[in-house]
């Protein structure tokens, strides 16, 4: 496990996904004992990850989602009713359209 | 094993043609929508926190035709975590734009926006942003307890922090969806009035 979370830290965008993976594992209890433990050591140990894990912790938090839903009810569901239009509405040559135009524009995507 | 992984397992022995289908049948099957709608109030509350709000849909919509896009291309191990870095960097790209198109400090929003993006970085308001969010819960959670008849807290719980669909609630508490769905928004009301 060691070896591993040292080739994740190298900074490719499959490795952050990696390493954002085991952190939702770790924040979730998923994880076996011994990974649990090199995932926290890991957090602790690098000002970068603590910080990722603190945003990842944010984006996930069920209580923080909780009180969002609370008071933003009407808001959620505008943007899950425009989701629902997006999905069934987008053509095959928008989405080609729009792969290709990031393709151009961004160099390192997600 | 994903339906979507699945999928993209299929697409190695594709030719160019069925991959253009492919991609089309991952975005129809809602797969990508699915995993979207699942965590649309994190997602919401992310864009806002970070200031591009007013690009909620936007992005959303981006992260969709993202997540559809890799769907084809390798398997996803980890949907929450490849959710999660197709949110963050659209945001981020976002954010980018905002201050590339009007220069960083141009206007009081950018300002702010810039701001605020360090702000998040300060341990101390870090803390106090934390300490803020734990009182509202422990409020949130004092009011479930006392204000919530059993059946209202038991659907909202399961909701929230179970995270299942008010068809598999309407399962377990052996309800109908359209009676699960009512008590859930009046647990809600009132916890609202109690909150404000």
């Amino acid at each position: 496990m060691q070896t591993k979370i040292q080739e994740l830290k190298s900074k490719s965008s499959k490795n952050h996904l990696e390493i954002v993976s085991l952190m939702i594992q770790y924040m979730n209890n998923e994880l076996p004992e011994n990974c649990a433990k090199e995932v926290e050591n890991l957090i602790n140990g690098c000002k970068e990850c603590e910080s990722l894990y603190r945003e990842v912790k944010s984006f996930f938090n069920p209580d923080d989602k909780f009180i969002f839903e609370l008071f933003n009810e009407e808001k959620i569901e505008n943007a899950r009713k425009k989701l629902h239009i997006v999905s069934e509405e987008l053509t095959k040559d928008e989405v080609n359209e729009k792969i290709e135009e990031w393709d151009t524009y961004s160099c390192c995507g997600a | 094993m994903y339906k979507r992984e699945r999928e993209a397992t299929k697409f190695d022995n594709c030719n160019s043609t069925s991959k253009k289908k492919l991609r089309i049948n991952i975005l129809n099957s809602g797969s990508p929508r699915q995993l979207i709608d699942e965590h649309l109030s994190n997602i919401i509350k992310y864009i806002e926190e970070h200031g591009v709000g007013r690009y909620t849909d936007d992005i959303i919509q981006d992260a969709l035709i993202k997540l559809a896009q890799k769907a084809e291309l390798e398997d996803i191990l980890d949907q929450r975590a490849y959710l999660f870095v197709t949110v963050t960097f659209k945001v981020k790209e976002y954010q980018r734009r905002i201050n590339k198109e009007k220069g960083l400090f141009s206007s009081i929003e950018d300002n702010k926006l810039f701001c605020e993006n360090k702000a998040l970085e300060d341990p101390h308001l870090l803390k106090e942003i934390a300490e803020t969010n734990h009182k509202k819960q422990t409020e949130l959670f004092h009011h479930m307890e006392e204000h919530l008849p059993p059946h209202q807290k038991r659907i909202l719980y399961l909701k929230f922090f179970e995270n299942k669909s008010y068809k598999e609630i309407s399962k377990i508490m052996n309800k109908s969806e359209g009676s699960v769905r009512k008590e859930a928004s009046r647990g809600r009301e009132k916890l609202r009035n109690l909150m404000l």
